[in-house]
């Protein structure tokens, strides 16, 4: 690889980094709506045990329904909110792999211009014939 | 003294030192002392919250010892009903202390990871210096000035969720330090118990949330670190790009 092509690779933001950003900010945003979510149930929560436990088992699609739908969404929300928020942090680390695959990617391309401009910068060879690596 | 002179490498911000060598940046010299401690912190406390587990695992046997009639009539301040207030209040905190210690470690993998880029930093120098060119350095990219941030954030939300549980721990102790039978399962509101109604609304619904809010934190700290490995991956381009820039100067 020429001087000129790994300059040209090195210009500019590697296609990895954007797809860390993506993957990072989809998981913040998971993260943070699962926390408002959290919030939301924390009001249900709070209204749900604002009842007698009597008025709790009693309730019934007759007798009280709103206090059987309130523990129903309470139960069904947090059934998926647990993983949704294990589905933010798996962003994350898919983030942090690409990030990493990056770093490969970058140390190849780095050993190149090592190889490449060492010998010209050393004035020992032409260091054109710097093996291409797969950069 | 050195002086900072600003100059472009391959379309990048970069910054010629001139009059010394270059250094590491204040961040990073204080990341280099302070992430030993950072983890070596989380880790004893990971520690000490999994030696927890077995103590509340011991109180739990012994509690469920008694028979349901028992445990249930167990009255204010009886040994069975401090036992069990004890442990509904550890299992409040111990989860709070645990994941603050895991905090603490992801915030160590952070100051490692900028001791990192301080380290090539200071690599990259050395060897311009050796080659006899001008010391170039790449200029500080904005992720690197949001990482930091992002973690130290992070940590402070750990540390935020483990006070809240230690606030829960305190009233789930109190609401569970009563018979079950006679005082708590006949509390109603406005009535007898009133109180101990709105204790235990109080516990369900900051957990509801407390959750997620350790996982936001967790969260900022896993931002810290990917934007921590983009500051890595720029710098190494950099890098690249004025290797290439020293031989086509050599070379002309």
């Amino acid at each position: 690889m020429t001087l000129q092509q790994i300059s040209q690779k090195a210009r500019g933001t590697h296609r990895g980094t954007n797809i860390a950003l993506l993957l990072v900010l989809a998981g913040m945003m998971i993260e943070m709506t699962a926390f408002i979510i959290g919030i939301a149930l924390g009001i249900s929560y709070a209204d749900y045990w604002a009842n007698s436990q009597a008025v709790r088992d009693a309730a019934s699609p007759t007798n009280n329904p709103g206090i059987l739908s309130q523990v129903g969404t309470i139960t069904a929300v947090e059934a998926w909110l647990v993983p949704f928020k294990f589905v933010g942090l798996s962003m994350f680390f898919s983030g942090i792999a690409a990030a990493l695959y990056t770093i490969v990617k970058t140390m190849q391309l780095r050993g190149d211009a090592f190889a490449a401009s060492f010998p010209i910068a050393l004035g020992i060879g032409s260091g054109t014939d710097a093996d291409g690596g797969n950069s | 003294m050195a002086t900072q002179t600003a100059t472009t490498v391959n379309g990048t911000k970069a910054l010629k030192i001139t009059g010394g060598d270059v250094k590491m940046t204040g961040m990073q010299s204080m990341a280099e002392k302070m992430w030993i401690p950072f983890t070596a912190m989380g880790l004893m406390i990971v520690i000490v919250a999994f030696i927890l587990g077995i103590v509340i695992s011991g109180m739990e046997s012994d509690y469920y010892s008694n028979s349901k009639e028992v445990r249930d009539a167990a009255v204010q301040g009886s040994d069975i009903a401090v036992d069990r207030g004890t442990i509904e209040a550890m299992k409040q905190w111990v989860p709070g202390f645990k994941f603050f210690g895991l905090g603490l470690m992801l915030g160590g993998i952070t100051f490692l990871l900028a001791t990192i880029l301080g380290n090539l930093r200071l690599a990259g120098g050395r060897v311009q210096r050796a080659l006899g060119v001008d010391q170039v350095v790449i200029k500080k990219p904005m992720i690197a000035n949001i990482f930091p941030m992002l973690m130290m954030m992070g940590v402070m939300v750990m540390l935020a969720a483990f006070i809240i549980s230690i606030v829960l721990a305190t009233i789930a102790g109190d609401y569970w330090d009563n018979s079950i039978a006679t005082v708590l399962n006949p509390a109603t509101p406005g009535g007898q118990g009133d109180d101990l109604l709105a204790d235990i609304g109080t516990i369900k619904s900051i957990n509801a949330w407390l959750t997620p809010f350790k996982f936001l934190g967790m969260a900022l700290l896993f931002s810290g670190i990917a934007l921590a490995l983009l500051t890595i991956v720029k710098v190494l381009r950099f890098q690249a790009s004025r290797f290439v820039e020293v031989a086509q100067q050599a070379g002309k």
